[in-house]
């Protein structure tokens, strides 16, 4: 299985864990909690896939903003880690959002 | 240095090996307006020679010349070639003359009695004469090639260095590490798991609740209650008593009876107390709302209790 097609399946797996925290607060009937949760899902979900692109983005936008001679904007492997601890945190945060109805 | 020159020569060679200009500018870790700049006349700064001549495939020199040096050598070794012939030819119609360039170093003097040594040595022919041939004239030495020029040495030094290192490629792509697709899957599966469960434990309580009230649970489902009527803290008529019945869950079918003991003191002596029952029926009670019975009495009432006789109902 080639890294694309493991990269697929992980989003599938992301996706159909964050239908089931929705199916998990419709069934306890705290309706107002769904804003929320799609809010945090909706965002973290995609932005852990596209952490490289953003982080690109981010810094082609800060050094075209910035400095006279723009650079390739690579990101650093620090920039990348962190974007990474954000968004998984993200999703876990939405995760327990999912679990309160529940407990 | 003709600059117009430079600049049409690097857009050439840009052109030559496929690449547009921002592929260059991505490369050399410059950005697009400075790669047409340079292609418009504004010659590169110095510190980008190098790379850009590395990434074009040309040499420096030819970067500040404008042309391919294989057109310029060739040009050069013509002209070194034909002025040698032409010295040639003339020493071989005039040995005697003098060399028409001047007076030979003390050098080139102490040469010429190597000349027969050399002659008898000589293997090279520079006007391509066959060496079977007896050689009457004198062959000139060859001189020992000359040393690497800076250029020569920087060129060769360029050629090794391997710049797919030195100009970094990318450092990541889009997608997941093999770490964080092992965290991704405990994380779900534990999650998923964790919902099933409680959503479990929640079906079978549903499943085993109760269907019917019956004495032992009505508790759970109702409240029973006796007070004065009127409203306030402070009940001023105490001969009136209402009993009231609250539904804590929707309960269709509902039947309860109830005997309230009343007392007309406050330490409650069976003198002084009397019994009342009371009997409620309700086709559907919904949460929150209550039966209500009042009673009546010609005197005050200090004390009360209740005991519930019987109940029905059925629970959703």
């Amino acid at each position: 299985m080639n890294k694309q097609k493991k990269d697929r399946n992980m989003v599938v797996l992301l996706c159909f864990t964050a239908l089931v925290g929705l199916a998990n607060i419709l069934l306890n009937g705290n309706f107002e909690l769904i804003f929320l949760y799609l809010l945090f899902m909706v965002v973290s979900v995609p932005t852990i896939y596209f952490n490289y692109s953003l982080c690109k983005l981010e810094n082609k936008w800060h050094s075209l903003w910035r400095e006279r001679t723009p650079c390739d904007g690579e990101p650093s492997v620090v920039r990348l880690k962190t974007g990474k601890i954000g968004e998984w945190g993200a999703f876990i945060l939405g995760l327990i959002l999912a679990l309160i109805p529940s407990i | 240095m003709d600059k117009q020159k430079c600049g049409e020569y690097i857009r050439r060679k840009r052109e030559a090996r496929g690449l547009s200009q921002a592929e260059l500018a991505e490369k050399l870790g410059v950005s697009t307006y400075e790669i047409s700049a340079w292609e418009a006349g504004f010659f590169p700064e110095a510190e980008y020679l190098l790379p850009l001549s590395a990434a074009l495939g040309v040499e420096v020199e030819e970067l500040l010349s404008g042309e391919d040096a294989a057109d310029g050598e060739s040009a050069a070794k013509a002209v070194s070639v034909a002025g040698r012939s032409a010295e040639i030819n003339r020493e071989e119609a005039n040995p005697e003359v003098p060399n028409p360039e001047g007076p030979k170093s003390s050098e080139e003097q102490a040469e010429e009695p190597e000349k027969p040594e050399a002659a008898a040595n000589d293997s090279v022919s520079v006007s391509g004469r066959n060496k079977s041939e007896p050689s009457a004239r004198p062959v000139k030495s060859v001189k020992a090639p000359a040393e690497e020029s800076y250029y020569e040495k920087l060129h060769k030094k360029l050629g090794e260095t391997d710049w797919e290192k030195v100009i970094e490629p990318p450092s990541g792509e889009n997608g997941f590490s093999d770490g964080e697709r092992r965290f991704g899957k405990i994380l779900c599966i534990c999650f998923i798991i964790l919902i099933l469960i409680l959503q479990g434990t929640r079906l079978q309580s549903y499943l085993q609740r109760d269907r019917e009230l019956t004495l032992e649970n009505y508790r759970q489902y109702i409240e029973i209650s006796v007070h004065p009527a009127g409203e306030g803290p402070v009940y001023t008529d105490l001969t009136e008593q209402v009993l009231e019945v609250t539904a804590k869950k929707e309960i269709r079918d509902f039947s309860i009876s109830v005997k309230v003991c009343f007392s007309y003191t406050l330490s409650g002596d069976s003198e002084n107390t009397v019994f009342r029952e009371a009997q409620i029926r309700e086709q559907t009670i919904d949460e929150y709302t209550f039966a209500v019975r009042t009673f009546f009495f010609d005197r005050s009432v200090w004390n009360c209790g209740v005991e519930v006789l019987s109940v029905e109902g059925k629970l959703p």
